[in-house]
């Protein structure tokens, strides 16, 4: 068989160096499954965004490797998070009593397996999307750092359950996460999720999480992706919403690296509402390609997809809006708003709206632009003494703040303002 | 006391996508100084918001004459917010909407611009002197707890524009049409804001169509304005005359050449 340049940089012996001590079987089957479909599958298609020719995956390179600090700043983060994983090791565990009391799981997959092996393998075998396209066929094949947090049936947690996930870059070899999350019938959470980095290597690292909202339930993610410029990223995030249930998205893509992320709900119960905001902030020559799709499988279920995204000096950043709404699901309604701010002559940017509808009594809508920051705004802040460049933030801002009024987490809310206005402040 | 002058001030829009260029003020002379309250009246197209956007530093706005001085010193290369930091402050009857922004941290941004960086205003002082200020507008907590003018009413507007003038204390507060589509409650309170202000240390520049809001804010000197000039200065009692009147009785009596917009009504 003849390797492309994708294939080229694969060997099935890289499964044996991702396994979890005492994985059973089934789980190295997967990977092994996985594996030998990868060669056949093609990589998810980003329109407007060509990204076959980046790299998939870094090696062990112990020349490289250096020794590994923790310093005191994110010792302190970590104290705030349920589980904190670094590269591919649990560094931190602090789930709160509200947790404790409700019996939710919130621990790492070598844990789970064997504390929980029939939920973990129910769950981590379900998403048939992790074989399905040659991305997610790389990461079922070589995850090496996963967390499962499971939230029983009818149980409503006030605070948020957190996650911190942070790439080991004093390690020159590719960390592939996977978090699982499942909220049972009823219950009603919040997840905050944040992805960062340390170190100073170059890697390429994946990110794939996984989010089951059963009947009834009510989830609400947020996340932070803010991975370090050294980091080539990988994040696939994939829903599955049960009737009645509602799961909604809000992330911030503000890695400063290249970076393709894929975000898909798909509402398959009766009833279910999916709503999807990303807000991204490109800076650099940074390239960011953003799929985000809703699918309406259930009658009468409602998906949403808002999308904003600010581009500085030569960065750019695609975002393909993808609603769909599959054949049988009467009296849906599928709606999306694309958007992107042009901040430089040499930015480039796009808004994809893409609708594929397959029945006839539902609602479906799509919004496009891409622009310059208003003038009128602008004008507006600085007639009340603002310096226009406090203005032009403000209002970068204010376009990119759809999500920041949601959050749940104040720390997180003031790290992404704060990452917000850092990266404006170089631009 | 604080000065500000308009003088021989020609006003073009130019349309750049037409390549079109008309003047708007024809010769605009006036002086402001602080503690006086004066109205500019006068019918639709007539320049008056060209007048105060062009004050503001508006870029739509090309001044082809003329100077705008304060305290003796031209403006004219000052950008909007260095005005603004000079003491001008125009509320507009058109304020931008921005979404992701509180109403609390724009006007907390807009105070906090006039002080240096490493002296903000104290947070319990500014939030005991907007209480105080929402107080007297009748308006909720929760106005400013919005984002900045997003989904307000007309008459919501209106009150913040005034809110922020009250907590930003400009020397020159022009208020373009502040009365239009107020009901009479409405105009009252936002009057009432407006008089809260120290009177010796503000100069108010009201534009309006109606004697109305006059009758609240009591201007020292009412000027009409047709066809981009002043063409009559007097007090009080010129705005009753004219609300009596009507604007063409002025315009023949003062035997001008001016087609007014709605003269056919």
């Amino acid at each position: 068989m003849i390797k492309d340049k994708f294939m080229r940089q694969m060997s099935p012996e890289m499964i044996e160096d991702s396994t979890f001590d005492q994985e059973p079987e089934w789980m190295t089957d997967f990977r092994r499954d996985a594996f030998e479909k990868m060669a056949t599958k093609q990589l998810p298609q980003i329109d407007k965004m060509d990204y076959h020719a980046w790299k998939f995956i870094s090696t062990n390179n112990d020349d490289k490797n250096q020794e590994q600090v923790i310093d005191n700043h994110i010792e302190k983060e970590i104290a705030n998070y349920s589980i904190t994983t670094m590269g591919t090791k649990t560094i931190g565990m602090h789930p709160n009593d509200e947790m404790i009391q409700n019996k939710v799981i919130c621990c790492d997959f070598k844990t789970a397996i064997s504390k929980y092996p029939e939920i973990v393998q129910e769950y981590f075998t379900k998403n048939e999307a992790m074989q399905n396209n040659r991305l997610s066929c790389l990461e079922s094949s070589m995850i090496n750092n996963g967390i499962f947090i499971y939230v029983p049936k009818n149980v409503e947690l006030k605070e948020p359950i957190s996650v911190y996930m942070i790439e080991n870059n004093y390690q020159t070899k590719s960390t592939f996460s996977r978090l699982i999350v499942v909220g049972d019938q009823n219950s009603k959470f919040d997840v905050v999720q944040k992805l960062g980095s340390v170190g100073s290597n170059k890697k390429v690292s994946h990110v794939n999480i996984d989010v089951y909202a059963k009947d009834d339930s009510n989830v609400q993610f947020f996340a932070l992706d803010a991975m370090g410029e050294q980091n080539i990223t990988y994040v696939m995030r994939h829903s599955d919403v049960g009737r009645k249930a509602k799961m909604n998205w809000m992330i911030g893509s503000f890695n400063d690296g290249n970076t393709i992320s894929d975000v898909s709900t798909d509402l398959n119960g009766e009833g279910s509402k999916g709503n999807t905001r990303i807000v991204s902030l490109a800076n650099g020559r940074q390239q960011q390609g953003i799929n985000t799709r809703v699918t309406n499988y259930g009658k009468h279920s409602d998906g949403e997809i808002s999308q904003r995204g600010a581009i500085l000096d030569r960065a750019k950043i695609v975002f393909n809006g993808i609603g769909k709404v599959a054949h049988g699901a009467h009296g849906a309604n599928n709606q999306q708003e694309n958007s992107v701010l042009m901040l430089s002559d040499e930015a480039t940017g796009d808004a994809n709206p893409i609708l594929l509808i397959d029945e006839n009594d539902v609602i479906a809508g799509h919004k496009a632009s891409i622009g310059k920051i208003d003038e009128r705004q602008l004008y507006y802040l600085m007639s009340r003494g603002i310096k226009p460049e406090v203005a032009k933030k403000l209002v970068i801002r204010g376009f990119l703040g759809i999500i920041l009024s949601h959050i749940p987490s104040e720390a997180i809310k003031d790290q992404m303002i704060n990452i917000i206005e850092g990266k404006l402040a170089n631009g | 006391m604080t000065t500000l002058e308009v003088k021989d001030l020609h006003v073009s829009f130019i349309d750049e996508e037409e390549e079109t260029s008309k003047e708007i003020l024809k010769g605009v002379n006036l002086t402001i100084r602080t503690g006086e309250t004066h109205a500019i009246m006068g019918p639709n197209g007539t320049g008056k918001s060209t007048l105060s956007e062009t004050i503001m530093g508006n870029s739509n706005y090309t001044i082809t004459q003329g100077d705008i001085l304060i305290d003796g010193e031209s403006i004219l290369d000052k950008t909007v917010d260095e005005r603004a930091r000079a003491g001008l402050f125009l509320a507009m009857q058109y304020p931008a909407e921005i979404k992701g922004i509180t109403n609390a941290e724009f006007i907390q941004a807009a105070v906090n611009a006039r002080r240096s960086e490493d002296n903000p205003v104290p947070v319990g002082e500014f939030i005991d002197e907007l209480d105080h200020s929402l107080k007297i507008l009748n308006m909720s907590q929760e106005m400013v707890d919005r984002y900045l003018n997003e989904g307000f009413s007309g008459g919501e507007k209106k009150r913040n524009e005034i809110l922020q003038m009250m907590m930003i204390k400009p020397k020159f507060s022009i208020l373009d049409e502040i009365d239009s589509g107020l009901d009479i409650d409405a105009l009252q309170v936002v009057s009432r804001g407006v008089n809260s202000m120290d009177n010796k240390e503000l100069g108010t520049l009201m534009i309006t169509h109606y004697q109305r809001i006059l009758n609240y804010i009591k201007p020292d000197f009412v000027h009409v304005m047709m066809g981009g000039r002043i063409v009559k200065t007097g007090d009080s009692s010129l705005a009753a005359e004219l609300e009596n009147n009507g604007y063409a009785s002025l315009r023949d009596e003062l035997g001008l050449d001016i087609n007014l917009t709605d003269e056919d009504v």
